[in-house]
C-alpha cells in the first residue's frame, strides 16, 4: 500500500515535470514548454527588464574609437561616432537590441523558413518565397555587389552585421527577446546576406505586384475589344507626378488583336497588399510663410508591432542624419540632414514579366532559350515545419528567372516569372541611401539617385538652398509597346527587356513654376511619356494632393500636418453626386431617405465620428459587385482581373445601358441606374440596424489595428475608431496607413516632426513597445530631436548616455 | 524550527536551481527534501512545499511585474486569456504543484521504511 503511494505519487511528479518540459500543441497553435517559459529566474518574467547590458563593462574589438549614444525619451538612438563604420556597427548593435525578432522573421519570412517558427500555418507563404528564388538570388547579389561596389562602400552590411552579432553574442535563455522565449527557438547569427534579403522583402511588398495571369485570362476570357473597354491603361482624370507636354505622344490605342493568350488555371502566389502605397512632396519658399521649403512624407505600409520603422539619428565628423530605417538595413531611408530632406513612395510600375516553358525534353531538364536548347538549374529543397515531417519540392530555374508555376498534366502551361529585382545587379542599392545621407545639395541628390535601382521609388528633395525635387527613381525596364501585361506565349527576342531606361530619360521635376513637387504613387508621367509602362496607380490621392498643394500658399508646418491627416477623398467628389442623381428616392421609408440626406450634407471626409461615409463606401461596394458579376463568374474558373474603380465610374457616366450593367441572372435587363438603386437596397438592409444605433460611425465601422508581427491580439492593438481612408491622402484602412509621418522645415538648421504607430522598443514588456501610438492616433507629431553634437542640450537632457568602447 | 529548516531548503532549491541550472532539477531535489524532512504526514510534506514554493516562483514573479507596471504580466495573460494577476498564481502553481508533488513522493518513500 505505502509502495503504492510512492509510485503514484512519483508518477504524478514525472507527469507534471514531463508536460511542463515539452512544447505544447493546443489545436492550431503551439506553446512553449512551459516550465522554462515561466521560470521566474530564466522565462518571460526577465524580458520585463529593459536592458541587460552594463555598457561600463564592455568593450568592442570591432570600434575603431569610442561611440557615444544619448537615448531620447522616446528611446531613439542619437548615435555620435568618429567615423561611418563604427558608427554603423552602434546602429546594428542597437537596432538589434530593440528590434532583434521582428529582424529575424523578416529576413526568414524572405527566404521562406517562417515554418519552422510557426508551423503549418506559415507553410504557403514558405513554398512561395522559395520558388521565386529569393534566396538564391539574393546570394547572387551579394556576388555581383563585388564586381563594382567599393570595399568601403560594402563594408556597410558587414559593419552593421557585427553590430548585430555583438548583441546577439551578450544573449543567453534569460536574455533573449520575448518572441524567442514564445516560439521557442534561438537567434542566428546575423549576416549580410540577411539585410540583402530584408531589401528583397520590401521590394516585393513594393514592386512585387503584377496581374499578368489574371490579365491574360481576361484577354482570353473577353477578347481584345472587350479588354480595352474594360480595362483601359489610362485614367484621363489623372494627375501625373510629373506632366510635361513637350515629349512626343504614347500612343495608347495599341492594338491587341494580334495578342496571342492562353488560358492559365494556376492558381496565382499571394499578392503584396494593394494598400502599400505613399505620400511625399515638397512645397518651395514660395509657398511657405518661413520662406523656406517644407519637406512632407508618409510610407504606407502595413501597421505591425513591431514597427516597420525604426527611428535614428547618426552623428560623424562628414555627416549628420535623422530619420527612419527599416531593421536589418544600415543608415536611413527616409530623413533628412543639416542641409536637406528626402522622401520615398512607391512607383508601382509592374517589373515583372512571364513567359511559358518551351520544354526541350521529357523529363524537364532543359528548355528551348532562343534558339538554344539550355539546362535547367535544379535544387533540391526542404522547408522544416514546426511539428509536422519536411516539405519537399525541386527549385528551377532558367536563364530569365524561376519557374514558379507548374502543373503536371499541362506542362506546356509552366510558367517563367522574371522579376526585375532578380535581374544582375548594375550597382550597389545601398549606397544610394548612403549617398543621401550625406548629400548637401540638389546635385549630390541626383548623383544619388543615379546607381538607385530596386524597389522604383519617387524621391522628394528639398534642399536649403531653397531647391525642391522629385525623380522616378530606380530600374525600369525597357519594353515594347504593351508589353508586360500579359503572359508572353514564347521566349523569342522581341519580347525580352531591351535594357533599362536611362537615367536622365527618368521623370523628374527640379523648381517647377507652381511651387510644389509630390507623388502619391499615381502615373509617373502623362501619356506623352516615350517609353512604355504599365503599373498600379493611384487614382483619388495623387489628384487631390496636387489641388490641395496648388490651392496653399504662406504654408507652416501646421498646415502640412493638416494635409497629412486630411481625411477628404475625390472617389467621394467624383462618385457621390452622381448617386444623388441617380438614385429614385420616390416611395422611401423615413430611414432610407435619411441615408440620402446624410449624404446630401456630406463633406466628403471621412471623418471618424460621421455616418455618411458608411452609407457612401457600402454602397459603392455593392455598385460594384453588382456591376461586375460577369468577371466574378469567371473567377469562381480562374484568377482574372477584376476592371478598376475608376472605369466602373466612368461607365456609369458615359455608357449607363452597357450590357455589363445587366445582371446576367435576372430576367430583366438591368442599366447602371438599376443598379445604382438595386445597390442602394442591398445597402439599406446591410445598415438598418447599425443606422439606428448612435454610437456607430465610420471609426467603429473600420477601424484601425495595429498587429503584433504573430497576429496575437494581446500584443496587438485593434479596433482603434480613426479618420481615414484608403482613397484620401491619410490613407488608413485597417491595418495599413501611414507608417511614418515626417515633416520638416529646412532652415540653417532644420526643424522635424514624425510620429510612427508604434514605438521604438519591440519588447511587449517595454513602456516604448507603442508609446507613439496614441500621438498617431490623434494625428500628432512629436519634434525630432536633431542634435547639433553630443552636447546639444536644446532639447532637454532627459536622454540617457551609453557610451561604447573601444577595446 | 522543522518548518523553518523546510521553508529555507525549499526556498533555496527553487531560487539556485532554475537561476543557475534547469528547472526541473529542483524537482528531483524536492524529492530529497521530501524525504529528510520529517513530517508525520505525507500531505504535510505535500502542502507545505507546495506553499513555500508558490511563494518564491510567484512572488519572483511578482517583484519582476509590478516595477513593469504590469505590462508583461497582462499581455502575456492576454495570450492566455488571463489577467497578469492571475499569470503571476500560475507561475506560482507550476513550481508549487511540481515541487509539492515530488516532496509527497520523497515522504512517501520514506515511509515505505517507517514500521
Amino acid at each position: 500500500m505505502k509502495i503504492l503511494k510512492f509510485i503514484v505519487l512519483s508518477g504524478i511528479t514525472a507527469g507534471l515535470v514531463f508536460l511542463l518540459n515539452n512544447p505544447l500543441s493546443v489545436k492550431e497553435s503551439s506553446l512553449p514548454a512551459l516550465g522554462s517559459f515561466f521560470n521566474p529566474f530564466e522565462g518571460f518574467w526577465n524580458n520585463t527588464k529593459d536592458s541587460h547590458i552594463d555598457f561600463n563593462a564592455l568593450s568592442y574589438d570591432q570600434l575603431l574609437a569610442d561611440v557615444e549614444v544619448k537615448i531620447d525619451e522616446r528611446g531613439v538612438p542619437h548615435i555620435f561616432a568618429q567615423n561611418m563604420e563604427d558608427a554603423i556597427f552602434v546602429q546594428g548593435f542597437l537596432t538589434a537590441q530593440d528590434r532583434l525578432w521582428q529582424m529575424e522573421i523578416t529576413h526568414r519570412s524572405a527566404s521562406g523558413r517562417l515554418s519552422e517558427i510557426f508551423g503549418e500555418r506559415a507553410l504557403q507563404s514558405d513554398i512561395r518565397n522559395r520558388r521565386i528564388g529569393n534566396k538564391h538570388y539574393a546570394e547572387k547579389r551579394i556576388e555581383k555587389w563585388k564586381a563594382f561596389a567599393t570595399d568601403e562602400e560594402r563594408s556597410i552590411l558587414d559593419k552593421y552585421a557585427k553590430g548585430v552579432n555583438a548583441y546577439i553574442s551578450s544573449l543567453d535563455e534569460r536574455t533573449k527577446p520575448f518572441e524567442y522565449k514564445l516560439f521557442n527557438h534561438s537567434p542566428e547569427e546575423f549576416t549580410s546576406l540577411h539585410s540583402t534579403l530584408i531589401v528583397t522583402k520590401m521590394a516585393q511588398r513594393l514592386c512585387g505586384r503584377e496581374e499578368d495571369l489574371e490579365k491574360t485570362n481576361a484577354l482570353a476570357a473577353f477578347g481584345p475589344d472587350e479588354f480595352r473597354y474594360l480595362y483601359p491603361e489610362y485614367n484621363p482624370e489623372q494627375s501625373p507626378i510629373v506632366a510635361d507636354s513637350n515629349q512626343v505622344f504614347y500612343p495608347l490605342t495599341d492594338d491587341l488583336t494580334n495578342v496571342v493568350v492562353s488560358s492559365y488555371d494556376h492558381k496565382p502566389f499571394e499578392k503584396p497588399n494593394p494598400s502599400n502605397g505613399s505620400n511625399n512632396w515638397a512645397v518651395s519658399g514660395k509657398k511657405t510663410k518661413s520662406g523656406k521649403p517644407i519637406l512632407c512624407n508618409d510610407p504606407h505600409l502595413g501597421m505591425t508591432l513591431p514597427s516597420v520603422w525604426y527611428e535614428i539619428q547618426i552623428h560623424t565628423p562628414d555627416m549628420n542624419v535623422y530619420g527612419v530605417t527599416l531593421p536589418g538595413i544600415p543608415g536611413v531611408i527616409i530623413g533628412f540632414n543639416e542641409d536637406i530632406a528626402w522622401g520615398v513612395t512607391n512607383v508601382s510600375h509592374d517589373v515583372t514579366d512571364f513567359y511559358k516553358v518551351s520544354w526541350a525534353n521529357e523529363d524537364k531538364s532543359a528548355y528551348n532559350f532562343l534558339n538554344e536548347v539550355k539546362e535547367i538549374e535544379s535544387e533540391a529543397d526542404t522547408i522544416l515545419i514546426k511539428g509536422k515531417e519536411p516539405f519537399t519540392q525541386t527549385l528551377k530555374y532558367t536563364e530569365l528567372g524561376p519557374i514558379v508555376y507548374t502543373n503536371d498534366k499541362h506542362p506546356e502551361k509552366d510558367l517563367i516569372m522574371r522579376w526585375l529585382v532578380n535581374e544582375d545587379p548594375e550597382s550597389f542599392e545601398l549606397s544610394t541611401f548612403i549617398n543621401l545621407c550625406k548629400a548637401k545639395n540638389y546635385s549630390d541628390y541626383r548623383k544619388a539617385l543615379s546607381n538607385y535601382s530596386i524597389p522604383a521609388q519617387n524621391f522628394v528633395f528639398a534642399d536649403n538652398n531653397g531647391d525642391i525635387a522629385i525623380t522616378v527613381s530606380g530600374k525600369f525596364p525597357l519594353k515594347a509597346e504593351g508589353q508586360g501585361q500579359f503572359i508572353h506565349e514564347e521566349i523569342k527576342e522581341e519580347n525580352l527587356w531591351k535594357g533599362y531606361i536611362p537615367f536622365d530619360s527618368l521623370p523628374h521635376a527640379y523648381n517647377p513654376e507652381n511651387g510644389f513637387v509630390g507623388s502619391a504613387n499615381q502615373h509617373s508621367t502623362s501619356p506623352n511619356y516615350p517609353f512604355y509602362y504599365n503599373g498600379f496607380f493611384d487614382h483619388y490621392r495623387g489628384r487631390i494632393l496636387n489641388k490641395k498643394l496648388s490651392e496653399l500658399n504662406n504654408i507652416t508646418t501646421k498646415d502640412m500636418m493638416a494635409l497629412q491627416n486630411d481625411s477628404e477623398s475625390l472617389l467621394a467628389h467624383d462618385l457621390n453626386p452622381l448617386l444623388m442623381e441617380l438614385i429614385d428616392e420616390s416611395g422611401f421609408n423615413a430611414m432610407k431617405k435619411s441615408m440620402i440626406q446624410m449624404l446630401r450634407d456630406w463633406d466628403y471626409t471621412f471623418d471618424k465620428s460621421s455616418k455618411a461615409p458608411i452609407v457612401f463606401y457600402s454602397w459603392w461596394q455593392n455598385i460594384y459587385k453588382l456591376t461586375w458579376d460577369e468577371v466574378a463568374a469567371i473567377a469562381e474558373q480562374r484568377a482574372v482581373s477584376r476592371p478598376e474603380g475608376w472605369r466602373t465610374i466612368e461607365m456609369i457616366k458615359t455608357d449607363s445601358a452597357s450590357n455589363y450593367f445587366d445582371i446576367t441572372n435576372t430576367d430583366e435587363v438591368e442599366n447602371a441606374v438599376d443598379i445604382v438603386n438595386l445597390a442602394f437596397e442591398q445597402t439599406y438592409e446591410e445598415l438598418k440596424d447599425k443606422i439606428n444605433d448612435q454610437d456607430y460611425d465610420w471609426g467603429k465601422h473600420w477601424p484601425a489595428e495595429v498587429l503584433h508581427l504573430s497576429k496575437l491580439p494581446s500584443l496587438s492593438h485593434s479596433e482603434i475608431p480613426i479618420s481615414g481612408f484608403k482613397f484620401a491622402l491619410n490613407a488608413i484602412r485597417g491595418n495599413h496607413g501611414p507608417s511614418w509621418r515626417m515633416i520638416v522645415e529646412l532652415d540653417d538648421y532644420p526643424r522635424a516632426y514624425g510620429v510612427y504607430p508604434g514605438g521604438q522598443s519591440g519588447n511587449p514588456a517595454s513602456k516604448l513597445y507603442d508609446s507613439n501610438l496614441e500621438a498617431w492616433t490623434k494625428g500628432e507629431y512629436f519634434e525630432l530631436q536633431f542634435m547639433k553634437n553630443a552636447e546639444d542640450n536644446r532639447f532637454g537632457t532627459n536622454q540617457e548616455t551609453l557610451k561604447f568602447k573601444k577595446s | 524550527m522543522k518548518f523553518l529548516i523546510h521553508f529555507v531548503l525549499i526556498l533555496l532549491i527553487t531560487i539556485l536551481v532554475p537561476m543557475y541550472s534547469i528547472w526541473w532539477y529542483m524537482v528531483a531535489l524536492a524529492t530529497l527534501v521530501g524525504f529528510f524532512v520529517p513530517y508525520r504526514k505525507t500531505f504535510s510534506s505535500f502542502i507545505n512545499s507546495f506553499l513555500f514554493s508558490f511563494m518564491s516562483w510567484g512572488g519572483a514573479a511578482a517583484i519582476l511585474a509590478i516595477p513593469n507596471d504590469m505590462l508583461m504580466a497582462d499581455r502575456v495573460g492576454g495570450i492566455l486569456n488571463i489577467s497578469g494577476i492571475a499569470l503571476i498564481l500560475v507561475t506560482g502553481l507550476i513550481a508549487g504543484i511540481c515541487v509539492g508533488f515530488a516532496s509527497a513522493a520523497g515522504h512517501s518513500f520514506r515511509q515505505v521504511f517507517k514500521k
